[in-house]
């Protein structure tokens, strides 16, 4: 793949910092002292329920929304008090806004053109991207006879056709089929890869942020909760939240003794033996279960945590049970064989359990 | 540049006001002193008239939702070339000039005049554009049709349907298509003038023959409590005009 | 329209195009016919008095008469100049209403006052006109420039604007609202200066709708009677010829000519309005 980018020197400054950003629209605030880098040629994907303000911070950062506090620098300016037409950002908006009045290669080169960039540079510019997102058949087609897969390439052509200190890239795949998403989303991943752009990503779909983040911002109610690798963040969430959005999974705080822990206030009484251990670097024990993470266990044997079963559904290969124990709600997924009645007795799977500890 | 067309709308009817409450507008603004004298004197000569526009301005409306509806619906409903062209005719008044128009009807229905049948026909046919443009778009959603047929599958008849799917759903375009008729016609002056016999004339000629033969005081007063009239429908347009879109968003 | 089979037809009731029969009768009775007879009188082949026979005189003497032709370029002059003036005025309106709106910040009142003037009949404009700009109009007092000048060409122009205000700038409110406020978030971002923004963006996007808007007022315009009948000792304008070919002497069948003359311009407006607005539309790719 030839990239049409100079290669990017990866000096100090270089790439954007988003330091202590907080915005607000009024007396709303939307996002509150977001801090986060992206490194030049990397992919940082910003995820979190809807209304948690990545939008807010991806918008802050194109110069579209007010900053309020904080300082936004990208390849070593500072650019928080920056117009939104000079900073050289390459953003592609979640409807994509593909401008309707123009073609397909009207809409790649608009950027150069309010560059005032020489004709035939931005001719050359202009068939490089098209061949980069695949477009070169469509160039002179209106964006209404393009699919939304299209859309978002041309999107994504006429960011990248600045060539953009950073690209953001708001919820990409949100406006599209479910069904193409997997497909499409590999495709934006290899063309990312291609760019060696800084990317900024939000999103809040899981798979998305999993598969196209080299790093993962979780926010929350416009707080920033982790920043980490992806693997960081499956493996040793900061908190429940994290653990329950990113991957589904239930992070109980436990009390850990010589050779057991204690769960849910004591209720749960599980052998150190069938856990495995790693270390947090979040100073508690935890115990982090996933869907997998356990067995239902006809004996009432000490280490079975006995629960009142309140939804079970038969999906072929397994049972997916939606369970309440000492005022926790958890999901699991059980072997299609288990006997299940109106309670179950539950304990771990032999090491799928993961005890996360400060000492480990 | 919002502002100063705000300003380019208010100003005359302040400057109207002002004209209204001076004894001798002539010698300036309040030239003479300020009085109310001008509208206690217009309103006993106005209020008959102002009556009967409204009177003539209701029974517009009445006959624009009786016939228009259902034309409305057999546009939204039935789309073909025959409707196409139906859509287009009933726009013609839209085009031709409503003094044209009132020229050809006087010259055409001479023995409708006395009545003032010609005038409330002339009036029916010159707001029913306005009452089809809101309707149809509202009969026509694709929503509104499922709703009906989901109705209808649970055994309500056409007129429960009409009464509890259709016109609540159409509430917002039948009350723009209301107020807008109604302010149409109440202001109508095209028609009012040729068509109406003087003897009982309506609200604008009223105005009109104020411009003609009275002092600017007693005029500027009459077309205060003229838009003081059409105000509150006025807002009723503006109201719906918000609500449309939300339903639609 | 689609082609889509009717839903909730009156299955085996009477056809629907009964329910639309008595509207189309009273429209076909009030205007159509009408419309056909005062075409027929200009030709000379209508009712008495305008049944001399066919003849062309009534459209030949009309454009002979130098004063037809003045207030014909009048008209044309005063109904497309303040519709042309009016979109200036109203396209950064529109736009700064939608952006308000869409933060949230409240429009009615805006919105309420400039609808005003839609529902003023035309010669309560007229007299605005004189209040402020007559003979001893308010404005008259600040500056003497102003005296009188209700009555000459840019008087008639302005009042002519307020006339057109409502009716630009109610459809083209919707217009802009529905533009997509990413689009020219986006152009930003790629570089654009917010001139360029609104001349490559905004106002393409917005320029068919403003086209359409733009010959529709000037069709109701170009027919206004009531605002030039209250200045009408001023500038003469067509519709002011129409009347008076029935009002001094009843002489149908030029009024006829007259009024068939000031309808074709109407709907040349109109039809201009839409087709320009469509070949706009379609043109942008070049």
């Amino acid at each position: 793949m030839t990239s049409p980018h100079s290669p990017v020197p990866s000096s100090r400054g270089a790439g954007l910092t988003v330091h202590d950003l907080t915005v607000r629209y009024g007396s709303t605030t939307a996002a509150a002292n977001v801090s986060l880098d992206v490194a030049p040629a990397e992919t940082v994907a910003v995820i979190g329920p809807s209304g948690c303000g990545k939008s807010s911070t991806l918008r802050a950062v194109a110069g579209l929304a007010p900053v309020a506090e904080g300082r936004i620098t990208l390849a070593g300016r500072d650019i928080t008090a920056l117009a939104a037409a000079r900073r050289n950002i390459g953003l592609v908006p979640q409807n994509y806004a593909v401008f309707p009045h123009m073609s397909v290669a009207g809409n790649i080169g608009y950027g150069l053109r309010a560059r005032r960039t020489p004709e035939p540079l931005r001719r050359e510019r202009v068939r490089a991207m098209l061949d980069l997102t695949r477009l070169e058949e469509l160039a002179d087609r209106r964006p209404d006879q393009l699919s939304g897969g299209q859309r978002q390439r041309v999107a994504l052509a006429r960011a990248l056709a600045i060539e953009p200190d950073v690209l953001l890239l708001d919820e990409p795949l949100a406006a599209l089929d479910p069904q193409l998403r997997g497909g499409l989303r590999r495709e934006l991943a290899a063309m990312l890869s291609a760019t060696e752009c800084a990317t900024l990503i939000v999103t809040h779909d899981q798979h998305e942020a999993l598969s196209l983040g080299s790093r993962i911002a979780i926010l929350r109610d416009g707080h920033l909760v982790q920043f980490d690798t992806p693997q960081v963040l499956w493996n040793d969430p900061a908190d429940a939240f994290v653990a329950d959005f990113l991957a589904n999974a239930l992070l109980l705080d436990v009390h850990r003794n010589h050779d057991h822990v204690l769960a849910l206030d004591g209720r749960w009484r599980i052998p150190l033996g069938q856990l495995a251990v790693r270390p947090t670097g979040h100073g508690v024990s935890r115990l982090l279960l996933r869907r997998d993470s356990f067995t239902v266990t006809d004996t009432a044997d000490e280490a079975a945590l006995e629960a009142e079963v309140t939804h079970s559904e038969f999906a072929g290969d397994s049972v997916q049970l939606t369970v309440r124990a000492a005022g926790t709600t958890m999901s699991l997924r059980v072997a299609p064989d288990a006997r299940i009645g109106r309670t179950v007795g539950l304990s771990v799977a032999g090491g799928a359990a993961t005890l996360l500890s400060p000492t480990a | 540049m919002t502002r100063i067309v705000l300003a380019f709308v208010v100003a005359p009817i302040l400057a109207t006001l002002v004209a209204a409450t001076s004894v001798d507008f002539s010698r300036g603004p309040w030239g003479g002193g300020f009085t109310l004298d001008w509208f206690a004197a217009a309103w006993p000569a106005l209020a008959p008239v102002i009556g009967r526009s409204l009177a003539v301005a209701t029974l517009v409306v009445v006959l624009n939702l009786c016939l228009g509806g259902p034309l409305a619906w057999w546009v939204a409903r039935f789309p073909s070339p025959a409707t196409r062209l139906t859509g287009y005719l009933v726009n013609v008044p839209l085009a031709v000039p409503g003094i044209a128009l009132s020229v050809a009807l006087i010259g055409t229905y001479p023995m409708l005049r006395p009545s003032g049948a010609l005038l409330v026909l002339g009036h029916l046919v010159f707001t029913l554009p306005f009452t089809l443009a809101a309707l149809v778009a509202a009969l026509a959603d694709e929503e509104l049709r499922t709703n009906e047929s989901v109705a209808r599958s649970l055994g309500a008849g056409n007129a429960r349907v009409l009464w509890t799917i259709t016109a609540p759903t159409c509430l917002i375009a039948i009350t723009q298509a209301v107020t807008m008729v109604f302010a149409l016609s109440f202001g109508e002056f095209n028609i009012s003038f040729f068509v109406n016999p003087p003897a009982t004339p309506m609200a604008p000629f009223a105005l009109f023959d104020a411009y003609a033969t009275q002092r600017l005081e007693p005029a500027s007063a009459q077309s205060l409590i003229f838009i003081a009239f059409v105000a509150p429908v006025l807002t009723a347009i503006v109201l719906t005009r918000r609500w449309a879109p939300r339903r639609t968003r | 329209m689609s082609g889509r089979p009717p839903v909730g037809v009156l299955r085996g009731g009477p056809p629907g195009w009964l329910a639309a029969a008595p509207a189309l009768l009273v429209a076909a009775l009030f205007c159509g016919y009408p419309v056909a007879v005062m075409v027929a009188n200009s030709f000379g082949v209508g009712q008495a008095p305008a049944d001399t026979g066919p003849t062309l005189d009534h459209y030949l003497n009309a454009f002979a008469s130098s004063a037809v032709r003045g207030a014909l370029i009048a008209s044309v002059i005063v109904a497309g100049g303040s519709v042309l003036l009016t979109l200036g005025i109203a396209i950064p309106v529109v736009l700064r209403l939608a952006r308000d709106n869409r933060a949230g910040r409240g429009t009615v009142l805006a919105d309420a006052l400039l609808t005003l003037p839609i529902a003023l009949p035309g010669i309560i404009i007229g007299f605005f006109a004189i209040v402020l700009t007559g003979r001893t109009g308010l404005l008259g007092l600040a500056w003497d420039g102003f005296s009188g000048l209700a009555y000459t060409l840019p008087g008639l122009l302005v009042a002519y604007i307020y006339f057109a205000i409502p009716r630009v700038l109610g459809p083209l409110r919707g217009a802009a609202e529905t533009l997509d406020p990413g689009l020219a978030d986006s152009a930003r971002t790629l570089g654009a200066s917010r001139i360029r923004v609104f001349c490559t963006i905004t106002l393409p996007l917005l320029l068919p709708a403003a086209i359409e808007v733009g010959g529709t007022a000037m069709a109701v315009a170009l027919g206004g009677y009531g605002t030039v009948a209250t200045l009408s000792e001023g500038v003469r304008l067509l519709p002011l010829n129409v009347v008076n070919e029935l009002t001094t002497g009843y002489r149908l069948a030029s009024s006829s000519a007259l009024a068939v003359l000031l309808a074709c311009l109407s709907v040349l407006a109109l039809v201009a309005g839409r087709v320009l607005s469509r070949t706009v539309r379609k043109g942008f790719l070049s």
